[in-house]
């Protein structure tokens, strides 16, 4: 996802399986042209992998994917279509797709890291 | 399976997924449809194309009594289109680019140019109906990444021994980011990592440090038919996530 005036370029990662069968429920982005990651979401405790992730207008969809290891049956899906939606602007997860969002912003917590927006020093700060 | 983007819609209450028929309208000139395949790649295809194209990928085959199960095919058509408005397929020989069907590779595409990306990938018992005999190995395989013309349907393969070596990826993210130089950049992040050809199970995986991620630019070699590898490694910084695939 692209700033709206293309300062920064913005990856989204979601989830996955790391070493000894590790589960992720997290959500990292990873701005250009800084290369500076940046957790955006969780950890949480519904974790994801095997899913794919795909954008539409500034929301972002996954598709499938397993909540445990293996082929073990879950103990709570609670993607019970199949289907996630996320806002990649508020990091918010809800139920419904927008087909007419609002422009996508980059997350608040992303320009803190990558100073899309630095308070000025010194003009009358006290702390 | 398909879900609509056009109208709005929520998860909970009034998603309309349409399965099409996938068995419908077979290849014109070869009565055949796609195999049923796992871990490959689905792309768009150029805005004006109206197929969408899966290469790769894989056909489990531990229980063929399951529907729609099939025994794997041969690697030669690795390339299918779906022309969703007419529900009809065709097969391509894109055997230039690579000789095996891969799976698990990163994959990526860059419509606006009508190129298609598939990175380095394994094989395993349901890539073909040649590699049934590795039973549970996986291989790694397709040392290169597999660039597709998706309107022409020809591919090209070139080197990724700037990245990845002897050690290929599979399992890993690619993304195209246009803008960026002339014809914009690839970047690969994550994955795991084996010798090629090395006969082995998935759960001896290591996995890429996220401290580095890879960056293809596409036009200083691919585009400008020049001899650069157009690789280049790029540390990253901030909270660097745990690796994964």
């Amino acid at each position: 996802m692209s700033a709206v005036d293309n300062s920064s370029h913005n990856i989204y990662l979601y989830g996955g399986t790391g070493a000894n069968n590790q589960l992720f429920d997290d959500i990292y982005v990873l701005s250009l042209p800084s290369f500076t990651w940046t957790l955006v979401f969780g950890p949480g405790q519904s974790p994801r992998w095997g899913h794919t992730c795909h954008t539409a207008g500034r929301q972002m969809l996954t598709a499938s994917g397993a909540s445990t290891a293996g082929f073990a049956a879950p103990p709570c899906e609670w993607e019970d279509k199949g289907v996630g939606v996320i806002d990649l602007s508020t990091m918010v997860w809800e139920s419904v797709y927008n087909a007419d969002t609002d422009p996508y912003t980059v997350p608040a917590k992303v320009l803190s890291t990558i100073s899309g927006y630095v308070k000025p020093i010194g003009l009358g700060d006290t702390c | 399976m398909t879900i609509s983007l056009s109208q709005s819609w929520d998860w909970r209450a009034n998603m309309s997924e349409v399965a099409l028929n996938k068995s419908a309208n077979p290849n014109p000139a070869t009565g055949t449809t796609a195999p049923l395949l796992v871990n490959g790649a689905l792309y768009h295809g150029a805005p004006s194309d109206p197929n969408v194209y899966l290469y790769g990928g894989t056909s489990p085959h531990s229980n063929i009594s399951f529907t729609g199960s099939n025994w794997p095919a041969s690697q030669q058509y690795s390339l299918w289109s779906y022309d969703a408005s007419d529900t009809r397929w065709n097969q391509y020989d894109i055997s230039d680019g690579a000789y095996w069907r891969p799976s698990n590779g990163f994959y990526a595409e860059a419509p606006d140019q009508d190129l298609a990306f598939y990175f380095n990938s394994e094989l395993d018992s349901g890539s073909s109906m040649n590699t049934i005999a590795l039973g549970s190995y996986v291989k790694p395989s397709l040392e290169g990444m597999v660039v597709i013309n998706t309107t022409a349907q020809t591919a090209t393969n070139l080197s990724t021994g700037a990245v990845s070596g002897d050690l290929l990826r599979t399992r890993g993210g690619m993304v195209y980011i246009p803008g960026i130089r002339e014809y914009g950049i690839l970047l690969a992040v994550g994955g795991t990592y084996k010798p090629v050809d090395e006969l082995d199970s998935v759960e001896t995986a290591n996995y890429v440090p996220m401290g580095t991620v890879d960056v293809f630019d596409i036009g200083a070699s691919f585009r400008n038919d020049s001899s650069e590898s157009g690789w280049f490694k790029q540390n990253t910084t901030g909270s660097v996530p745990q690796p994964r695939d």
